[in-house]
């Protein structure tokens, strides 16, 4: 898989910074790395504490790439170091902290076994309770520690719990051999396991013209017991609202498969949707250095400006502050900048005020989503 | 069961009561339907009786006014609706043919089918199968386990499955992720009545963790119409309890302070007659949670050993009988 890598010689922060996912051998070494430079800086004829140095995480430090033809994505530049001292007073603790989880992280990696963010916080705090009082604070030290060995939490050995799921017309085989039909399955679907390695395995074949990626589990299932996707070649796919990690990693496989299919986004119509789109499509800041490798072309379906009129008037909802905030950062973004069409549709609800879901079509019938989505798709109305 | 007959006996009841609107209206009368409220068995203080939601004494009487209502039609309200619409019907949601979608997983030794389809759970995947949305449609084909484990959160029900928990162990795992909906408490009931094996549950020792627990054992309050076919009396707790810091090596700091939520649900779920007749020694835990000030979560035993709930804390707990 080929990174989307753009460097050039005229901007010193074009080189992109990414988490791998790295074999846990490799991490290993990379902590051992760590561990024999501080010893070394310790043991030099002038003895020193080493001084860690990670990714800046912030905004400004997160940089947006438009791609032609290897798609554009958010990175954050590698550039923008943080350093963490222990000598420094403020970064004393927040240094001490990554030790700590680099040892636990080490054993967790040496007996070949997985834990989730939660565990971890109980064995961190049982050892060290100075030094970690709450989630966040363990949750932000496994962040620095991404920052630090560049490497993806998968690879440290961090489970999380799946949220996606896939249906339609898509044979998906593992590495074991085993064959899943997803036109065979109840209405929830397959659901897109945690593990990326196994994502990484699994082989796939279809029949299908379109992938379409739901925003709403219920508008999922619907579709899934409707059996849309045999009146109507399609993959579809849900990962419950803003995608985790996993759900974007099997996107990503899928697309990569089947490199003609258009994937298509149905969403509410609020600012949030949107952002759900652009961070299938450009990844997001807050996954920090895991946002750049899984991005996909995913374009806007619905709902869309063009399609209120086709709904009720009662089924249009009122703008909360939150719209407002979100809808206007999204205007602001370096991600709409050259996107006209986004633009629009977010301005308009923002002159309307308005939001609306997706389930408001169901006021013309519950056949009527179906015949939606098909018309748009062989009108080629998507943005 | 949704088969002909049930949707013939729901329609007839459909049609009586417009029958009898109509009547009202022919009389000049304004037309009232009137439907039974439940309420929790906690102010009854003489709470002998086997249900855990009695009727009350007075029905709510819904008059239609001459003015549409202004309300907008929302989530909340349809919900209600179709809870009064069962409750007056007499019948389940699925005779009605409303269903909502399942949340619940399951893995282990059991085979089934599902619409014609068959499901082997134990076929080894990182993520669980789901638990089917209907229940009546699935027949059980196989299953060889010795007891059903179910858990309340979903990354324990991953945690157990990233260690091959059902590899090692005859059991089925089942998770309703959190409150557990419709499908899943009716899915297991549906083993329970197949299988007759005994139901350990697990989950964090605080208040919430509890009510989750009472509402596989009783049921819940907005169903309480179908509760007999949604409940599963026979569920025992097996952990985690206050206690497993002393005899299980679970370090002392493990044990979070109760938050102001917690306290005020403690409160009010001691107040739940039922809950400390049938359930004494699950109500005398919630007791010691309170005055101890205390609650302990499942990850906490990840301290003994990274694997320690796979390998050991339960398979020793089920052998010592160690449950309430």
């Amino acid at each position: 898989m080929a990174l989307p890598h753009q460097s050039t010689p005229f901007h010193c922060q074009a080189q992109s910074c990414t988490a791998d996912v790295i074999p846990p051998e490799e991490v290993r070494a990379r902590i051992e790395v760590l561990a024999k430079h501080f010893l070394e800086s310790l043991n030099s004829p002038n003895p020193s504490i080493s001084i860690l140095s990670l990714v800046c995480r912030t905004t400004e430090s997160t940089q947006f790439q438009e791609g032609f033809s290897t798609g554009s994505f958010t990175y954050l530049s590698r550039a923008a170091q943080q350093k963490k001292s222990f000598t420094q007073l403020n970064g004393m603790r927040s240094f001490v902290k990554v030790w700590k989880l680099m040892q636990i992280v080490y054993e967790l990696l040496q007996l070949g076994k997985k834990a989730t963010q939660r565990e971890l916080y109980y064995r961190l705090l049982a050892d060290s309770p100075d030094y970690f009082r709450s989630q966040q604070q363990v949750n932000d030290t496994i962040q620095d520690l991404v920052a630090l060995l560049k490497c993806s939490r998968y690879s440290l050995g961090i489970i999380a719990s799946s949220k996606g799921a896939v249906v339609g017309r898509l044979l998906i085989e593992d590495e074991s051999g085993e064959v899943v039909d997803c036109t065979r399955l109840g209405p929830s679907g397959h659901i897109i396991t945690a593990d990326l390695g196994f994502l990484e395995g699994l082989r796939f074949r279809s029949d299908a013209r379109y992938i379409l990626v739901v925003e709403k589990d219920a508008i999922f299932q619907r579709l899934s017991e409707d059996r849309y996707f045999q009146s109507f070649p399609a993959i579809i796919l849900t990962a419950k609202g803003y995608p985790d990690l996993a759900s974007r990693v099997m996107l990503y496989r899928i697309c990569k498969a089947f490199p003609g299919m258009p994937i298509l986004a149905l969403v509410d119509w609020n600012p949030a949707g949107l952002a759900i789109i652009c961070t299938y499509k450009f990844g997001s800041t807050r996954m920090g250095l895991e946002a750049p490798r899984y991005v996909c072309d995913v374009k806007w379906l619905g709902l869309r400006g063009e399609d209120i009129e086709l709904l009720p008037k009662e089924a249009l909802i009122e703008f909360s502050h939150k719209d407002h905030q979100l809808a206007r950062s999204l205007l602001a973004s370096k991600m709409l900048e050259n996107r006209e069409a986004y633009k629009l549709e977010v301005g308009k609800m923002m002159e309307m005020s308005k939001r609306a879901e997706i389930e408001a079509l169901y006021a013309h019938g519950y056949d009527f989503l179906g015949h939606y989505i098909t018309q748009k798709i062989l009108r080629l109305q998507y943005i | 069961m949704a088969d002909l007959s049930t949707a013939q006996k729901i329609l007839k009841r459909i049609q009586d009561l417009v029958r009898e609107l109509l009547q009202d209206i022919a009389r000049g009368s304004l037309p009232v339907i009137s439907i039974d409220r439940f309420i929790p068995c906690d102010s009854l203080t003489d709470g002998d009786g086997l249900s855990v939601y009695e009727r009350c004494e007075s029905q709510e009487r819904i008059a239609l006014k001459g003015r549409t209502s202004t309300q907008r039609i929302d989530q909340v309200i349809v919900d209600q609706a179709i809870n009064d619409i069962c409750t007056k019907l007499k019948c389940a949601r699925s005779s009605i043919h409303v269903f909502s979608a399942s949340k619940g997983l399951v893995m282990g030794c059991l085979q089934y089918i599902d619409q014609g389809r068959l499901v082997d759970c134990s076929r080894h995947r990182l993520s669980g199968f789901p638990i089917p949305t209907l229940t009546d449609g699935v027949t059980l084909a196989m299953s060889e386990a010795e007891y059903i484990l179910l858990v309340e959160k979903e990354t324990v029900f991953q945690r157990l499955a990233n260690d091959g928990y059902c590899m090692k162990n005859r059991c089925i795992v089942i998770t309703g992720r959190g409150y557990p909906d419709v499908p899943t408490r009716s899915f297991l009931r549906l083993l329970v009545n197949a299988l007759h094996l005994p139901v350990y549950g697990l989950v964090d020792a605080d208040p919430y963790g509890l009510d989750i627990l009472c509402t596989y054992r009783f049921g819940s309050l907005a169903m309480a119409y179908d509760a007999e076919a949604l409940a599963t009396p026979s569920i025992r707790w097996l952990g985690v309890f206050l206690s497993d810091v002393r005899f299980h090596g679970i370090p002392v700091r493990c044990l979070l302070p109760l938050r102001e939520n917690d306290k005020r649900k403690a409160e009010a779920m001691l107040k739940r007659q039922y809950l400390k007749i049938h359930a004494p020694l699950w109500w005398g835990q919630l007791q010691e949670l309170l005055s101890t000030g205390t609650k302990l979560e499942i990850e906490a035993v990840s301290t003994i050993s990274f694997s320690a709930l796979a390998n050991e804390y339960i398979v020793s707990k089920i052998n010592n009988l160690q449950f309430l």
